[in-house]
């Protein structure tokens, strides 16, 4: 019992503070790289003042956790646990790292380590649901390696940069969980 | 110019719901337990009264007049204009030219006989009105009526979402649908059939 359920190797998963948090989120919602990657709605940028109050009730009714790294404490991203059905024991994940000289050198994957743990050990999950766009190679790649399968895909579901792309659904169940992987 | 009547089935028609007579109804329903089986709920089921309902249908009433891209329709028989259930289209992504399709009915029974032409009337008006490129629907891997008739309207079964819903003492998987407008014969026969 001497783990800390919300530390990996590379980050903890923290409260958010939005008092501080909010100013470094809009930074980062200018990099439309980083909206279409996160959601399917148009990027654009966000006023300070409309993004607060978006942070306030997305904190407010879901699970949300800012992402820091361990060496420095720096923020780089969120992420949260959405829409848990406890009858089921199932939830969304949703995971944003939103600056990028943090991507692909493995803070995300530690993060989803942390809050699949999380979810199986603490909150007594089942399973862990979560959608991807077909254009994100790089995040299916991640959920992959920690276990999620390939549960089917929305064709066509999102359009982009003048096609369309799919959207593909992906789950974990307790029982195809690896824990050895987040030691 | 169109003489489409976009609202109008021969078994069905979609109409405005009313509030203050639905509510009644719905409530009703509720003690039946086989009504549980055809709403899509990603929590367990509560029973709520007519006056818990009519504020419910009010309020997304409001929603739906500020947003604009979110539709709601009570079905009703034509016959006799009695309430056979609700169909909802949730915000859609207009970007994306996408939407989904949300359904209830009284129970399976009115579904598996008003069901197909309500999906039909909804298939229409989300591709000749609504302009959707993509139609998303979904079914509990139990419902075996709303399966066929899914697959009878031109959905594909997409995916697969294992052991995500709770009923009854067991887990069940929950199947998303998929339909394109391309996809959609609706054009060529002429609509709700």
């Amino acid at each position: 019992m001497t783990t800390d359920t919300l530390t990996g190797k590379l980050v903890r998963l923290a409260a958010p503070n939005l008092d501080t948090d909010v100013e470094q989120s809009a930074a980062w919602e200018m990099d439309s790289e980083f909206q279409r990657l996160s959601g399917s709605e148009p990027a654009r940028p966000a006023p300070l003042a409309s993004l607060r109050d978006w942070m306030e009730a997305w904190v407010n009714e879901s699970n949300v956790f800012a992402i820091r790294t361990l060496a420095d404490d720096r923020l780089i991203g969120f992420m949260d646990l959405d829409g848990i059905n406890w009858a089921s024991g199932d939830s969304w994940v949703g995971i944003g790292l939103g600056d990028r000289r943090y991507w692909g050198q493995g803070f995300g994957t530690d993060a989803m380590r942390v809050i699949i743990r999380y979810a199986f050990e603490e909150l007594n999950l089942r399973r862990i649901s979560l959608t991807v766009f077909e254009y994100n190679p790089r995040a299916i790649r991640c959920y992959e390696n920690l276990g999620f399968r390939e549960e089917g895909r929305a064709r066509e579901r999102v359009r982009r940069a003048g096609r369309y792309w799919d959207m593909l659904y992906m789950g974990l169940l307790r029982e195809e969980w690896q824990p050895a992987e987040t030691k | 110019m169109f003489e489409t009547s976009l609202f109008q089935g021969e078994q069905v028609s979609l109409t405005a719901i009313r509030p203050e007579t639905d509510a009644q109804l719905e409530a009703r329903w509720m003690h039946d337990p086989d009504y549980f089986l055809t709403a899509r709920r990603s929590q367990p089921f509560r029973v709520q009264s007519a006056g818990q309902l009519k504020q419910a249908y009010e309020e997304e009433a409001k929603s739906a007049g500020r947003l604009t891209t979110q539709y709601q329709f009570a079905i009703r028989r034509c016959a006799d204009e009695e309430l056979v259930g609700f169909l909802r289209i949730p915000p859609v992504g207009w970007s994306n030219r996408a939407g989904a399709l949300e359904y209830r009915f009284a129970s399976p029974a009115e579904e598996a006989r008003f069901g197909l032409e309500t999906l039909r009337l909804a298939q229409r008006f989300a591709f000749e009105e609504l302009n959707l490129h993509r139609l998303t629907a979904y079914a509990p891997e139990h419902l075996d009526s709303r399966v066929a008739q899914l697959l009878a309207a031109g959905f594909l079964c997409e995916a697969r979402r294992r052991q995500v819903i709770y009923r009854a003492g067991r887990l069940w998987d929950e199947l998303v649908f998929g339909i394109l407008d391309t996809e959609w014969s609706g054009a060529k026969s002429g609509g709700a059939q």
